[in-house]
């Protein structure tokens, strides 16, 4: 696990010259913006885009089969991934978090809030794009991922049409979703953290247990 | 024994393995082949990258589901494709080695690359085809593993490069309780290297035999029509036709040579077998 965490490390530092880039982008705008919650979900997912791009390089450069015959399990393969990207992204966040707050710091409830909430959202997207990195790789799981939300998009669609006439229901999936919002910010802030803990454990169950069994199943 | 792989079977498409074959301790085992033979596929079943659908493979004496993180310590690897990701560099990778593998000496290996000219801050994909094999060579003994497993490692390579990582290859068979299997396209490599050999065609082993007595039993008979239809071929092995007559391969060269003067009998070489074999019938 170790020599894996070292090995992805070193090939984020590789990029850090993107990573520059993307932090001066970062800062110029910071400069001109007080939209917060957006500042720090941008460097939040650059963080994490810098992780999908040690999975998607492993698969480019296919070291992946040598990584398997190395002294690590295959579940040791993709354990290290979700630590690293979890991990990593956290870091984002709270990076992200402490700078805005350093500036600003009559917004300290406000931005410490809205870094969790953003974390957490990304971290369900990280928990969602693992499973299809490992069984697509790099480009297939692009196209894999672009189709998926295409069936989200046409179920969606067809549900709008279909759930006033069948059921009934006005306002289709967006008036679903906006009542689910609704109840769920009217919930008691207790209640509202097991939810979201309970949501995210059930997603990192499912996340990881597809990744294990996509990863003992893979041929090279 | 290190290695030992019984009717490993594995289907793909149009192609079947069945592979049996043995390394022993203090021996160097070569796979010889044409593309496309099974070899690759063989050692992805050693090395767990594939599921074989029957057949045992037993490695440092172990079945190779039981196989632990300590065991594969004791491993080392080259296989046909790369080793890290091609944007890491020499020094990227002392570090993942040393957290990987208690036995790797940093020190040695260090001095290694230096004697062989590798750079350490060049990232791998500016490696030449020469630089990149000798890296995963020098990578794979980098840690004193008891079994090598190496796929192609001289492949691409000029004659001095071979010859370099050859010798580096023997002198790693200096110490005891060390095994290698190796596969190769160039028979000259393996024939000066190995203490035996499997010949592998189509997934299934045709032909073992240890390298000594290849060179020194094994002739190719070279005959015509009338020379063929009156000999003994009791101890012809396989023959191949050809627009001059037959090739035909024996292990008796001896037997041929006392009883049929004349006949033109060259001595046992890697290629040819291989060529006679491949191409030709068993009798």
């Amino acid at each position: 696990m170790k020599g894996l965490l070292i090995k992805d490390y070193k090939l984020i530092m590789h990029n850090k010259r993107l990573f520059l880039v993307l932090m001066i982008v970062w800062l110029l705008v910071f400069q001109k913006y007080n939209g917060y919650s957006f500042l720090i979900g941008y460097s939040t997912m650059i963080f994490v885009l810098l992780v999908i791009n040690t999975m998607s390089m492993d698969e480019y450069y296919k070291s992946t089969p040598y990584l398997i015959t190395m002294p690590v399990s295959r579940n040791t393969y993709v354990t290290e991934k979700y630590i690293l990207m979890l991990g990593f992204s956290l870091t984002g966040a709270v990076l992200s978090t402490v700078l805005c707050i350093v500036i600003h710091t009559d917004l300290l409830q406000r931005l410490i809030i809205e870094s969790i909430a953003i974390y957490i959202i990304l971290a369900l997207f990280q928990l969602f794009m693992l499973p299809i990195q490992l069984k697509f790789g790099g480009d297939k799981g692009r196209i894999a991922l672009i189709g998926l939300l295409s069936c989200v998009t046409v179920i969606a669609t067809s549900m709008d049409k279909i759930l006033p006439g069948l059921f009934g229901i006005q306002g289709g999936v967006g008036a679903i979703a906006q009542n689910a919002v609704l109840w769920f910010f009217g919930l008691p802030a207790v209640i509202k953290a097991v939810n979201v803990t309970v949501v995210c454990v059930v997603c990192f169950a499912v996340s990881y247990g597809a990744s294990l069994h996509i990863m003992q199943k893979k041929e090279f | 024994m290190l290695l030992q792989l019984e009717n490993v079977q594995k289907q793909y498409h149009d192609f079947h393995l069945n592979c049996s074959l043995q390394v022993e301790e203090g021996c160097i085992t070569g796979i010889i082949g044409a593309n496309g033979a099974g070899k690759s596929t063989t050692f992805k079943a050693v090395l767990g990258l594939i599921k074989t659908e029957g057949g045992t493979i037993r490695i440092l004496g172990k079945n190779s589901r039981e196989i632990t993180i300590a065991d594969k310590q004791q491993i080392g690897v080259v296989l046909a494709e790369n080793t890290f990701n091609d944007t890491l560099t020499i020094e990227d990778i002392i570090p993942v080695m040393a957290a990987m593998y208690p036995a790797f000496r940093k020190d040695k290996f260090i001095d290694k690359c230096k004697q062989y000219d590798l750079p350490f801050k060049k990232q791998f994909k500016d490696f030449s085809t020469g630089m990149k094999a000798k890296f995963k060579l020098l990578l794979a003994m980098s840690y004193g593993a008891r079994l090598l497993i190496l796929d192609e490692p001289t492949a691409g390579l000029d004659a001095v490069v071979r010859n370099d990582l050859l010798d580096e290859m023997r002198k790693y068979m200096q110490q005891d309780g060390r095994a290698i299997l190796i596969s190769s396209h160039i028979s000259s490599d393996l024939e000066g290297l190995c203490d035996d050999l499997y010949f592998i065609q189509n997934g299934k082993v045709l032909f073992h035999e240890d390298t000594d007595v290849i060179l020194s039993d094994y002739a190719v008979l070279k005959v015509n029509e009338e020379q063929r239809r009156l000999m003994d071929k009791n101890y012809i092995i396989y023959e191949m036709k050809e627009s001059f007559g037959y090739k035909l391969l024996t292990k008796e060269k001896q037997f041929y040579l006392d009883n049929y003067p004349g006949i033109v009998a060259e001595k046992g070489n890697i290629d040819e077998i291989m060529l006679i074999i491949t191409k030709g019938e068993k009798l």
